[in-house]
């Protein structure tokens, strides 16, 4: 099938191919310079060929194919191919025919664009690809989208008299450890007219049989926002079994402001954290304590903790209040 | 296209005849071997027409070629290798290559495997070869390994059953390898004799 249209930035877009720009990619193919890395340089360049190749992509189900334009111009393409949509796994490439736009970063907002519709619209649960390890700026293009290494096949492609290895690389959606407990209280229907019950985690839903989409709330923003049984399922194949705290937008907001676990910045269990209200038994004033206070100890408040708490423990851990 | 006959020590790779169709559909729809990581196609159960079609289908293909592997008169299982490398197509996969969960641990795996190999690099001369594989296929990866298929690649989390995902095995072996260890033991015909070229 071929993807819908994709604005990206720095005037990059993907686009659903047309017939014409079949047509450009399969002459790209033919060059020196775009298939050093990709191809053998020859195929039937007939255009009923070409025509009916266009045509057999279109229908395709197990593949999302797009050209990729540049400053209004389509200049490459990129797609998921062998999508297995059991496993949710998909095999992906990136084009660019036009050599004298290398270098600009094309293909790197190509591979953005591709690889956040696999994870917000497809729900694949992975992607690979194959590289020829001497194709930096491809393999630069993946690994700025989060791709990672995790192969090395030994001298498979062959160019110029030499043999290359091929660089096997993967990515999964982000994720971010979820900090909240199961959630115990009833959670309202999608639509708003009853309340629902949380599933219970029982051994079938362990066993994966089955997961329904849920609703939860951000706790961020208070948007109500859709947990999707393919997230759950994610979830449990990770051994993950709290539900996220924060909506998507939210996630993404922590994530690119340095927040959370992954910049070592959050707590990691636990759920919202309470606090207590006491007399600092320094200076009198008020202090806000994580804690339920027993009256057996002293209570300090953040500025008198700060004086008072052995110098030993400074420095080791995050912040908080006072204690 | 369909592969010819191969010769095992005690199994032979044969031309895959209408009379195994039977077989094949009852494998695909096997769970114990769909975990195992069969190839789209041949792992999808359907009509027994449709079985038929995909043999006439692969009897045309160029770029793969399929056996059923037989033992004393019965068909146990099947291979499928399909080329790689382009023009040069000197690389094969082992799509597919799968035992009756009937006649598994009594070494016939090993010994059609070993004539498959015997195949792709002493009789084709092919430069590579290599699989993909449930990480947790076992006996597979064990029967890679006595061959000399080494790890090269690892992917994480790619085929999902039994409410888990399972990792996935990347492994080649060279014609080298295969020198080193069957060159000698497994040729499958003698050198020769130098009047032969006379």
């Amino acid at each position: 099938m071929h993807g819908p249209r994709l604005v990206g930035a720095n005037g990059v877009e993907l686009r659903p191919p047309t017939q014409d720009d079949a047509k450009r990619s399969a002459h790209w193919m033919t060059e020196p310079g775009p298939s050093r890395f990709w191809g053998s340089r020859s195929a039937d360049l007939r255009d009923e060929k070409i025509e009916e190749r266009y045509r057999e992509g279109a229908k395709a189900e197990d593949q999302v194919l797009w050209s990729i334009a540049y400053e209004g111009e389509i200049v490459g393409f990129t797609g998921l191919f062998d999508i297995d949509w059991v496993a949710r796994d998909a095999e992906s490439g990136v084009f660019i025919g036009r050599a004298d736009l290398y270098g600009r970063g094309i293909a790197s907002e190509a591979v953005r664009l591709r690889t956040a519709f696999a994870w917000d619209e497809l729900r694949l649960h992975r992607v690979h690809n194959w590289i020829a390890l001497g194709n930096r700026g491809s393999r630069r293009a993946n690994e700025k989208a989060g791709y990672r290494q995790i192969g090395l096949m030994p001298n498979v492609w062959f160019r110029s008299g030499e043999w290359h290895h091929g660089w096997l690389g993967e990515v999964f959606p982000p994720l971010e450890p979820p900090l909240e407990p199961p959630i115990e209280a009833p959670i309202e229907a999608i639509d708003g007219t009853a309340a629902i019950s949380p599933p219970q985690v029982s051994s079938a839903t362990e066993k994966g049989v089955s997961f329904s989409d849920k609703t939860l709330t951000c706790r961020d923003c208070g948007q109500d926002f859709v947990w999707t049984g393919g997230e759950q399922e994610f979830y449990q194949s990770r051994g993950l079994v709290n539900e996220p705290g924060r909506c998507p937008t939210c996630r993404a907001a922590r994530r690119s402001s340095g927040g959370g676990p992954s910049a070592g910045g959050g707590r990691v269990l636990g759920g919202p954290r309470e606090f207590f209200t006491a007399t600092c038994s320094n200076c009198g004033g008020e202090a806000r304590v994580p804690f339920q206070p027993r009256g057996d100890k002293p209570v300090y408040c953040s500025s008198c903790f700060e004086q008072v708490r052995p110098s030993a423990s400074r420095g080791a851990g995050g912040g908080g209040a006072g204690h | 296209m369909l592969g010819g006959t191969v010769r095992g020590k005690r199994t032979t790779l044969r031309v895959p005849v209408e009379a195994d169709l039977a077989a094949h559909a009852r494998w695909a729809a096997d769970l114990r071997l769909r975990r195992g990581g069969p190839g789209a196609t041949w792992g999808t159960a359907v009509a027994m027409a449709t079985w038929k079609e995909r043999f006439v289908e692969q009897a045309k293909d160029r770029g793969s070629v399929l056996w059923s592997i037989e033992t004393d008169g019965a068909v146990i299982g099947s291979a499928l290798v399909s080329y790689d490398g382009g023009a040069t197509a000197d690389t094969v996969g082992l799509r597919h290559f799968i035992i009756d969960p009937e006649r598994w641990h009594a070494g016939l795996g090993w010994d059609a495997a070993l004539a498959l190999h015997r195949w792709i690099f002493d009789f084709m001369d092919l430069r590579l070869a290599y699989a993909i594989l449930p990480a947790d296929n076992t006996y597979a990866i064990r029967i890679l390994e006595r061959l000399g298929h080494e790890r090269f690649g690892l992917g994480h989390a790619v085929y999902y059953r039994d409410g888990a995902y399972a990792d996935q095995e990347h492994r080649i072996m060279t014609k080298d390898t295969w020198k080193t260890r069957w060159g000698e033991t497994e040729r499958e015909y003698e050198p020769l004799p130098a009047e032969a070229y006379r």
